[in-house]
């Protein structure tokens, strides 16, 4: 039978996710700490004998990749000596382990007859694993060595039988020791359900059969993938972005090569590694950029090994994008590697938009929201004496990117995909657990990530510390100042911001990384986690939907006016409408108004330019350079207007007139939001936000054009 | 099915006895019904009348009395029970019918609702939030607020609530109110207060509170119970009518209905809470398979109910049906007891296609009954599970629903021949391949609902009806390593079977959150929940000694997220708690294995339960008597079971001419006119006392 056979296929499929479903169903029940239990924050995975992963469970595909690395790194380590009923655990991203140290992983060989087949794994995020501070998000940390207790692949169990040594070691190490062993064990329950049933599934096909279908799994999704990426426009796509701790930036540029079947990532100018815990790792990053890719282009393709085939990640060892020891790692996955993922997005929304092939399956949209959490954790003394602590799981609900066609999702980082990731705490869980007395939970408000599809909203909630507790916390957000940018016109999204009110009830604003933080009774701490950006000129948003946000309070009238251009009256009984007439005038006079502001454009198009551009436009066909924009010949045209934009090889932008207005943060950091606008209508083609003195943040350039 | 057949069937009937029970079950398309009596049963199928559910059920008892030579005053004269299920109140939720809601909320937290808790479903790639019952702007919050401990730390002018509701009512022109306030389930204070207001300033408008139909826990699950359950009010009124003409057409017996609890209840208590009728068609096949199952001394059973567009799969552990606390109702997540079934979209319709990676795929579309399989020859082209099934030969084409509605073997080859193609596959083996996948798809719920209860399969009966059950279940039943297969005689009709059979059932329950031991505090609430309960279910006419209450309390470890249900015993008139952790924390072990549990992790109790119900009924006998065994066809069918061999010639028996205790070995198919039984090679079958086919692998 052939080993690529449309039957077995599916039926092993279907057996392997059988496999990892079971497997999360035995950790979702047994786990304890609010991150596992009710956060879902845990993953499952079956990976081949050599560490290629073939199937994915639990909610966080993010996570899935780190499983790969522990599979590789437990093998590279412990080769021959491997044998059944050994239970692997690591911890160290530096060593084997997953997307930060409190992401413990857990592998189970699954042997049949003698010979090693496959893999199971597990991971979940517990709730600390020690170093300087609870939870082990410790933004003091210059070191990992100050971080957390760090451990390479180590044995929970040996043939079967219980490591008490390391199982003490580790647990000595910890905070809250019985809530982390519970964690873990619930992991090796997983591992020990999931690799029970693969073993069965081998015994029954074969040794051979096994490993010929789920290979040939793996190489039907890749021939899928990199037929997919053939279809792209090849080219070189680019976008700065910049990392931000306290009052410093560190610049991360991304440029995608997509050429020869093959998506290049490459983060090469990346700064060397900082001591501070944002470092990554190049296996966080490529799981990242490889799960997005995914979402966008191939929600269709199993989530296997195959999807890395055509993808190649390069990050310069020694930089931030991939780090060695000693340096700090405990937010491997979050500020710099969510940045390099929202980048990798971007770039690979800049190829798509170039691209004109109608069969190539795709999603426009922006990237996820969550570079803007607004992490941040407590830890405190029960009345009883004992410690404990908390990381805010609503502190992960940012807003999501608006997409072509859709706003964004509030709470929730994520507008494309095939599941949600986290539920929600219900206040009432929230409060019965914790000292907090929450006084809301709503949308945030404000007109940022402003479109024709507008951005969703972060949480903003506010709680008081109950008489008798004290907290002591930690802040790592994400975004205080430069936040997700804007899409085909669409504007920058919120940025996170922390704010403590004590006895006068003045707000006091935090830095996005702090440690130290206290709260006593009665003190009043307010969060807002930042959003992904809007789609297209927020002048373009159906008035109806712009009256229906200020109805629900989520925009004010006055930003209805002045950012959407939509008049919104209040009737005598009370009913908000929308003035048409009046919008129809705003609007207008808006666009005219940006036109008259602008900084005029880098290059002049000259009239014998655009009349050699108009009658080549008659005669050939256009194709898209980027939303809105389009191709004729050597020529850039905007294509509402018919404005000529550019002549080849020069960037699109170059003949759109820019408007620059400087912003600044809650903490008083400042930004520029930048707009290249269509010289005749004066509708945004393209929105960034960048540092005040930065050129430029993007270029598009797909070969047709560079070589038109 | 066949008049002749059926008058044949009522032949054996002792009719005139008291203990005759009456079963229907309103669906979306049919309605089913069975009279059930010790001597056998009489069952029919007539189309529902959605606009007027009542002409329907009474189509189906004019039927069923012409059947067995009644007229409608004899037969309903002579009911022990009337029993009725239906989804209507599930089709108000899925066709977006409800009543324009308003809800007043805790200010502060007027989002929380059309967030879902974070849920988000995927449409064609993009992640959108589920349905909300109510739309932002018909929500209203007032400054409110109740903490933990039931204190008000904010008082309500109930005032403002009442200008809520009128700009709700006169602007955004709600039909129903909802007021839902945090921490309601501890002081219902505030709720009342803004209740009494409203309803004092606004007489006429229906105002309802979380904390009266749901105390529990979890702000979200106890506001969602609310708003479900104004949504689909006055989707049952139409049950008034039909329970007052059949009394006035000779009912002697209070009409009941089977409730999503897996029992059944009065017309009153239905209308008062249409919501716990969500589950109804689930439910009475749950409580026909406890019946059943206590009959053959089953303790561990898998139910499967295999129809046309989804199988879904439910469990009886120690003869217990299993139900769940919280879990989503057509998509909307909130807190209601209900038999834990959990769907897969794999049914007879379910279109099989071709995945990018080149993979043979089955399910979830479906091409429902209209156009439905191309075989149907109404309009499907698309291949699905039942075209695969005529032409591998399993179903008898010709003979379709007792040769009423023959179906076309030719499009249901062309439609396979046409999907496999391009993967270089012809028809039949497509087809194969197609029984394959659903087949693995099938088993793979039936493996996740064993595992996720911590169920041992091989202790396991698997229990399959619904249309298409028979021809899967030895197969699925194989797979998982189930001890046996039962497939009951009323299979195509066990939902109405469970709704003349199901006990008279009421529940009532309350959050306590308590950290145990809480001895004291768990009596206090569980007296006055067994007090409440016994109540309800005597006022439904119950007498007193034939009600059973079972107590059970859901506890966890501290912070974990799903509960583990505990049934509390009570010993000498004795609520014995003190045991609760210690039994919570073996039962634990026992599901999740010892090695999962740290000592030293306190339990806490967060919901407490008390059932009422009625004693257990004799249970029906199905019994009859074979057709003699010389009157017996020997036909075969032509089964293609190998995927690249000829097919082989499978023998074919009747199941009407198949006695008690008669044992044959498989290969075999059981044709019943309505439903086909697969008996695969290596197993043997044998009718058991309830009219069962009974099949277990050979050893």
């Amino acid at each position: 039978m052939r080993s690529n056979d449309p039957i077995l296929l599916e039926v092993m499929r279907s057996r392997l996710q059988a496999v990892v479903d079971e497997g999360a169903v035995a950790i979702e029940r047994t786990a304890v700490s609010p991150i596992v239990a009710e956060g879902k924050d845990f993953s499952t995975n079956v990976l081949s004998a050599t560490g290629d992963l073939l199937v994915g469970g639990g909610k966080v595909e993010y996570k899935w990749p780190g499983a790969r690395n522990l599979v590789r790194a437990t093998l590279a380590r412990h080769g021959a000596s491997i044998a059944p009923g050994d239970v692997f655990a690591a911890n160290d991203p530096h060593n084997g382990g997953g997307n930060h140290p409190q992401d413990i992983e857990v592998c189970h060989p699954v042997h049949v007859d003698g010979t090693l087949v496959a893999w199971v794994a597990a991971s979940a995020h517990v709730i600390d694993v020690g170093g300087m501070t609870f939870g082990s998000w410790a933004p003091d940390a210059t070191e990992c060595f100050q971080e957390a207790l760090r451990f390479p692949p180590v044995r929970l169990f040996r043939a079967g039988e219980e490591q008490h040594d390391v199982w003490s070691l580790i647990l000595n190490n910890v905070r809250l020791p019985q809530l982390v062993e519970m964690d873990v064990r619930g992991l090796v329950a997983g591992c020990n359900v999931a690799a029970r049933k693969l073993a069965t599934i081998v015994e029954q096909l074969g040794i051979d059969e096994f490993v010929a279908t789920s290979t040939a799994l793996c190489d039907a999704t890749e021939e899928v993938l990199r037929d997919r990426v053939r279809r792209l426009a090849p080219g070189s796509y680019s976008l700065d972005g910049w990392v931000e701790w306290g009052d410093e930036r560190y610049h991360l540029p991304c440029t995608l090569t997509v050429a020869a079947g093959e998506l290049c990532f490459d983060y090469t100018g990346a700064p060397p590694q900082v001591p501070h815990f944002i470092n990554s790792k190049h296996y966080i990053v490529e799981g990242q950029v490889v799960a997005d890719v995914r979402a966008f282009i191939g929600q269709d393709l199993p989530f296997c090994e195959g999807l890395w085939g055509p993808i190649r990640v390069i990050c310069p060892t020694g930089t931030i994008v991939d780090s060695v020891p000693p340096a700090p790692i405990g937010s491997a996955h979050l500020d710099v590697a969510m940045n390099c993922t929202a980048l990798a997005v971007q770039c690979l929304q800049f190829a798509l938009a170039a691209t004109a092939d109608d069969d190539l399956p795709r999603l426009y949209a922006g990237p996820s929201g969550q570079g803007a959490l607004a992490t941040h954790s407590w830890g405190y003394t029960t009345a009883a004496g004992t410690l404990d602590g908390m990381v805010v799981s609503e502190s992960f609900q940012p807003g999501s990117s608006a997409a072509a066609g859709h706003d964004g999702s509030d709470l929730f980082a994520n507008v494309v995909g095939s599941q949600h990731i986290l539920d929600f705490v219900d206040i009432e869980i929230l409060e019965a657990w914790y000292p907090l007395h929450v006084l809301e939970k709503r949308v945030a408000d404000g007109s940022f990530g402003a479109g024709a599809q507008r951005s969703g909203a972060g949480c903003c909630m506010s709680y008081r510390v109950i008489e008798g507790r004290r907290l002591h916390g930690a802040m790592f957000g994400m975004r205080e100042t430069l936040p997700i940018g804007g899409t085909a016109g669409g504007e920058p999204g919120a940025p996170t911001e922390f704010i403590i009110r004590r006895g006068d009830h003045q707000p006091q604003v935090l830095e996005a990384h702090a440690t130290g933080v206290e709260l006593a009774p009665g003190e009043i701490f307010e969060f807002r986690a930042g959003s992904g950006g809007g789609w297209g000129d927020p002048l373009d948003r159906l008035p109806e939907r712009v009256r229906r946000d200020v109805a629900v309070g989520r925009l004010r009238v006055e930003d209805a006016a002045a950012v959407y251009g939509v008049v919104v009256d209040e009737t005598d009984d009370g009913r908000l409408m929308v003035d048409v007439a009046a919008t129809t005038v705003r609007r207008s006079a808006t666009r005219a108004a940006r036109l008259q502001a602008a900084r005029r454009p880098d290059v002049v198009i000259g009239a014998d330019v655009v009349a050699a551009a108009h009658e080549l436009g008659q005669a050939i066909d256009h194709r898209p350079l980027y939303h809105g924009v389009v191709q004729c010949g050597r020529y850039a045209l905007a294509e509402a207007s018919g404005a000529v934009l550019a002549v080849a090889p020069m960037h699109w932008t170059s003949g759109c007139p820019v408007l620059e207005a400087d912003r600044t943060s809650a903490r008083g950091l400042a930004w520029r939001q930048r707009s290249y606008l269509d010289p005749i209508s004066g509708r945004a083609l393209y929105v960034e936000a960048v540092p005040v003195a930065a050129p430029r943040s993007f270029t598009t350039a797909p070969d047709q054009w560079a070589q038109a | 099915m066949s008049a002749r057949r059926l008058i044949a069937i009522v032949g054996h009937m002792r009719t005139g006895a008291t203990t005759m029970l009456l079963g229907v079950d309103v669906g979306g398309t049919f309605t089913d019904i069975v009279v059930a009596h010790p001597g056998g049963s009489v069952r029919a199928k007539v189309p529902s009348t959605p606009h007027d559910p009542t002409q329907g059920v009474l189509a189906a008892v004019d039927l069923v009395a012409s059947l067995v030579g009644k007229d409608r005053g004899d037969l309903l004269g002579g009911l022990g029970r009337f029993g009725l299920g239906t989804t209507v109140v599930t089709n108000v939720l899925a066709t977006n019918s409800g009543r324009r809601l308003g809800l007043i909320t805790t200010k502060g937290f007027e989002d929380l609702v059309p967030l879902a808790r974070g849920s988000r479903v995927s449409d064609r790639g993009w992640l959108v939030p589920p349905p909300s019952l109510v739309d932002r702007t018909r929500i209203v919050g007032v400054a409110e607020r109740v903490d933990r401990d039931g204190e008000v730390i904010t008082a309500l002018d109930p005032a403002e609530a009442v200008l809520a509701a009128q700009r709700l009512v006169e602007r955004e022109r709600v039909d129903a109110l909802v007021v839902s306030f945090l921490w309601s389930f501890r002081n219902q204070g505030h709720e009342h207060a803004a209740r009494d207001a409203i309803a004092a300033a606004m007489p006429g408008v229906r105002v309802t509170c979380g904390s009266d139909l749901a105390p529990v826990i979890r702000e979200f699950d106890r506001t969602q119970f609310a708003l479900l359950n104004a949504y689909v009010d006055g989707s049952l009124d139409w049950l008034g009518a039909l329970a007052a003409e059949l009394r006035a057409a000779g009912l002697r017996t209070p009409l009941v209905l089977t409730h999503s609890g897996g029992g059944v209840t009065t017309v009153d208590a239905a209308r008062e809470q249409p919501i716990g009728l969500a589950q109804s068609g689930p439910a009475a096949g749950g409580a026909a398979s406890v019946g059943l199952a206590e009959r053959r001394g089953a303790h561990g059973v898998v139910t499967c109910d295999l129809g046309g567009t989804s199988l879904d799969v439910g469990l009886i552990s120690e003869g217990q049906l299993l139900r769940r606390t919280r879990g989503a109702i057509v998509g909307h997540w909130t807190s209601l007891s209900m038999v834990d079934v959990d769907s897969v979209g794999s049914g007879g319709g379910s279109i099989a296609w071709i995945d990018p990676v080149g993979a043979i795929r089955v399910g979830p579309k479906s091409a429902g009954a209209v156009p439905g399989p191309a075989c149907y020859s109404r309009g499907g082209t698309a291949p699905t599970v039942t075209d695969a099934l005529v032409v591998l030969g399993y179903i008898d084409a010709a003979r379709f629903l007792d040769g009423r509605m023959p179906l076309n073997t030719e499009a249901a080859l062309y439609s396979c021949a046409l999907l496999g193609a391009p993967l270089g596959m012809s028809a039949v083996e497509t087809a194969w391949g197609i029984r394959e996948v659903a087949l693995a798809t099938m088993a793979r719920a039936v493996r996740g609902r064993i595992a996720g209860r911590g169920l041992v399969a091989a202790e396991m009966c698997l229990l399959a009806y619904g249309g298409c059950g028979g021809l899967f279940a030895v197969d699925i039943a194989y797979d998982v390593g189930a001890r046996e297969t039962i497939v009951p005689e009323l299979a195509p009709v066990f939902s109405a079977y469970g709704a003349a059979t199901a006990p008279l059932r009421r529940e009532r329950a309350r959050s306590v959150a308590v950290r145990l031991p809480a001895d004291a505090e768990l009596r206090v609430v569980f007296a006055a929940l067994r007090a409440a309960a016994l109540a309800d279910i005597i006022a439904d006419g119950v007498a007193p000694n034939d009600v059973v209450v079972g107590l059970e309390a859901d506890v966890r470890f501290e912070r974990q997220g799903a509960e583990i249900t505990i049934p509390v015993h009570e010993v000498d008139r004795s609520i014995a708690v003190s045991g609760l952790a210690e039994e919570f924390r073996a039962e634990y072990a026992r599901r999740f294995g010892a090695g999962a549990m740290a000592m030293g992790v306190d339990a806490e109790a967060m919901t407490l339960r008390a059932i009422a119900s009625e004693r257990a009924r004799d249970v029906v006998s199905l019994r009859r008597p074979a057709i003699a065994h010389g009157e017996r066809e020997r036909v075969t069918r032509e089964v293609h079971l190998a995927r690249d061999a000829a097919p082989v010639a499978v023998p074919v028996l009747m199941r009407a001419s198949l006695g008690d205790g008669e044992s044959f070995r498989g290969p075999a198919l059981v044709d019943a006119g309505d439903t086909t039984v697969w008996v695969s090679p290596g197993h043997r079958a044998h009718v058991d006392d309830a009219g069962s086919l009974v099949v277990v692998k050979e050893t």
